[in-house]
């Protein structure tokens, strides 16, 4: 255990005992539903590899994913992937600043061309060249294809790499999109949310580090975290099946907990793991507290009507594109009318009453 | 388009468009139907016919004996598609939405049996209609696409509420896209008559009545 | 503060899981009789309800062994009645459940030192003589 690039090596460094580290793999491997024997296979492949070198683009983003990734204010089992990898590059975390930091990323990409992992955050501005962020004089848009083509693959963290997030709802003004909009030759992983859950995040970095990409849905989204719906492992289920809705915030229904379908929350379409893993560390999620989901994990969820606004209800104004309507039809209606009746004054004065003599026959 | 994208699309726009091809197709008609009125009533009329106008809607309600087993299967389809449409809870939120008003909705399977019982009674007046060599005759395309518009949201709700076929997300939005067909043929099919069967039986009902009929 | 109470009743009947369970854990203890090989269940991966998970627990019930882990958090495993089964509960400094598991084998891995552990300790105990000689002083 000389080689101190030896993760076991690190670990010891770090007063991490081999029991701790067992430990957090076993606890990974569950939450992915992977066998315990994949934990045992963590252990050994984490341990003797080299540390994997991580490189991490922050775009267009709020740091909240970094935030949720880190729980800097306290140490956690979590944290310890950071201890997996060699994070050679990334904004909030990183002690170098300026030109030696941009130095050291693309000495980074250098030595492990072809083999590290790149991870973005945020979106990416393409609009007016992409001048809207920028990192050293660099487009976001250009850094992210210079990194990006000499990665083993790409890792979208949080729904603004994902799926553009916040930048991208309307009007969009930057011209935001997803990081799968741009690279379109590596493999991506999406992991959405706003901010995606800790466990997921690190879960599927530690998959990634020893079994590779994990399987994926049509989004890109790792099946093992965001296979079910929220609605699919809600606790409040039987309340919805049964028609027993909370009507506003802090009602009687509300206090009972019952079904949040009223008050808008979108768990029947949104996929993420808040409902089984939970936040902060299993403590609740806003289901639990009272407050419908946002449905953060899906693309354009900042665009799909009210936060408190039923799935059932119209995006938009309904009411007034139907009283608009009505205006116009009865002024097409009243057009028609006018038209209609000077057709029937016409018909009338050109009727001509018909006699019997006229039809050829006899009184009798 | 994935299948969020598909979602919003049909909550959004879709229904933007439906609605208000729907809301004006059937303003138009109507007033059209009302401003070309009748031709000129060339005999002499026994009585005005305005209240045997009126008796004829409500009196056009009452079965016919001969024809009960398709008019008790029309009547149960009729019923239970209204209960399912304005009671589901998430409906109510659709229409509260737009029209301001709300009322209770009823409980989930309660809804869930009436949704069963209409697809029933669809599918029965259906075979019906196929079946008679009278009504097949009589029966052009435009009663079937009639019958598969209405048969549709049953359905498609039916499924997406009990998470049969593809993922909920989809199902909901086909579910959407199916009543946004359902709107859009409102004004240009025999589906109109949801607004003018009551005309149209006042028509005749006065009719009758000026000649002196007393139903 | 006025505190609110949330009760939520659901309902989770008895499913016959208990004895799936305990039939399977009867072939991986006979596996272990035979051939000595060890076996892990994650209990999470079962479809068991809360009443299922207690049934289980006084089936098996406490054996004589318990030991406690302290590894960022503790890690609490006890031996049930039945020898060879360990029952192996991982928490997290908040004391929340990261995961729990049944263990078929003499001991669960995780109590067992590693040799590479041991070989470690034995340089560092030959360092520690040697110090406290040379120092004459007892450590």
């Amino acid at each position: 255990m000389s080689d101190n690039n030896l993760l076991a090596g690190e670990l010891e460094r770090l007063g991490i005992t081999r029991r701790t580290f067992l430990k957090f793999c076993t606890s990974m491997a569950s939450a992915m539903a992977l066998s315990p024997a994949a934990a045992l296979a963590m252990a050994e492949k984490l341990a003797t590899v080299k540390r994997q070198s991580v490189i991490w683009l922050s775009f267009q983003e709020c740091t909240g994913c970094t935030e949720s990734i880190t729980r800097s204010h306290k140490p956690s089992l979590e944290s310890l992937i950071f201890d997996f990898i060699s994070l050679d590059y990334h904004h909030t975390l990183q002690a170098a600043s300026g030109d030696a930091a941009e130095l050291a990323r693309e000495q980074a990409m250098h030595e492990n061309q072809g083999k590290y992992i790149l991870i973005v955050d945020g979106s990416i501005p393409i609009k007016d060249g992409g001048v809207y962020s920028t990192i050293a004089g660099m487009t976001n848009l250009d850094m992210l294809q210079q990194v990006a083509k000499d990665a083993a693959a790409v890792v979208a963290v949080g729904s603004c790499a994902a799926f553009g997030g916040l930048p991208k709802a309307s009007p969009n003004p930057t011209g935001a999109v997803s990081v799968a909009d741009i690279v379109l030759d590596k493999p991506i992983i999406n992991i959405p949310g706003c901010p995606p859950i800790p466990v997921v995040m690190t879960g599927v970095l530690a998959h990634v580090l020893t079994f590779g990409i994990p399987e994926l849905d049509s989004m890109r989204r790792p099946k093992a975290f965001y296979g079910d719906s929220i609605h699919d492992r809600c606790y409040r289920r039987p309340y919805y099946d049964r028609g027993q809705f909370a009507k506003s915030f802090d009602d009687e229904g509300a206090r009972k907990g019952w079904c949040l379908y009223e008050l808008g929350c979108k768990g029947p379409v949104t996929h993420n793991a808040c409902a089984t893993v939970k936040w902060n560390n299993g403590t609740s999620f806003p289901i639990q507290s009272g407050h419908g989901c946002i449905g953060c994990s899906e693309p354009d969820f900042w665009d799909a009507g009210g936060f408190y606004k039923s799935i059932s209800t119209g995006i938009g104004e309904p009411g007034q594109w139907a009283a608009g309507a009505l205006a116009a039809g009865a002024a097409a209606g009243l057009g028609s009318a006018y038209l209609n009746k000077s057709k029937k004054a016409t018909v009338e004065k050109d009727h001509k009453a018909v006699t019997i003599e006229d039809m050829g026959g006899d009184h009798e | 388009m994935n299948e969020i994208e598909l979602l919003n699309w049909a909550r959004g726009p879709g229904l933007a468009y439906a609605t208000i091809f729907m809301v004006f197709g059937l303003t138009l008609r109507i007033f059209e139907i009302l401003s070309l009125g009748r031709p000129k009533e060339l005999a002499e009329v026994r009585e005005s016919g305005v209240k045997e106008g009126w008796k004829t809607i409500i009196k056009r309600s009452i079965p016919e004996p001969r024809h009960w087993k398709l008019i008790t299967a029309s009547y149960i389809f009729h019923v239970g598609l209204l209960i399912v449409i304005f009671f589901f809870i998430p409906h109510t939120q659709l229409f509260r939405d737009v029209f301001g008003i709300f009322w209770g909705g009823w409980p989930s399977y309660i809804i869930d049996f009436f949704t069963v019982l209409s697809i029933a009674a669809m599918l029965y007046t259906l075979v019906a209609r196929f079946y008679d060599p009278t009504r097949r005759i009589l029966s052009k395309m435009s009663d079937y696409f009639a019958w598969v518009v209405t048969f549709l949201p049953l359905v498609t709700g039916y499924m997406a509420f009990h998470r049969l076929g593809m993922d909920y997300t989809t199902m909901l939005a086909v579910h959407i896209l199916s009543v946004e067909l359902l709107m859009i043929s409102l004004p240009i099919s025999k589906l109109t008559h949801a607004i003018t069967f009551s005309m149209a039986r006042y028509y005749t009902g006065s009719n009758n009545g000026r000649k002196g009929i007393h139903s | 503060m006025k505190s609110i109470n949330l009760p939520i009743e659901i309902a989770e009947p008895s499913t016959g899981m208990v004895q799936a369970v305990l039939s399977e854990l009867m072939q991986h203890l006979q596996q272990l009789v035979e051939s000595g090989l060890t076996h892990v269940i994650d209990l999470s991966s079962l479809p068991m309800s809360g009443s299922d998970r207690t049934q289980l627990e006084t089936l098996l019930g406490n054996g004589e062994a318990q030991v406690i882990l302290t590894t960022i958090g503790e890690s609490r495993i006890i031996e049930t009645a039945y020898s060879g089964i360990w029952w192996v509960r991982h928490y997290n400094l908040e004391q929340q459940l990261l995961a729990e598991l049944i263990e078929i084998a003499q001991v669960p891995e995780i109590i067992k030192s590693h040799p590479a552990d041991i070989r470690q300790a034995l340089h560092r105990l030959k360092t520690t003589i040697e110090l406290s000689d040379q120092t004459g002083e007892q450590v």
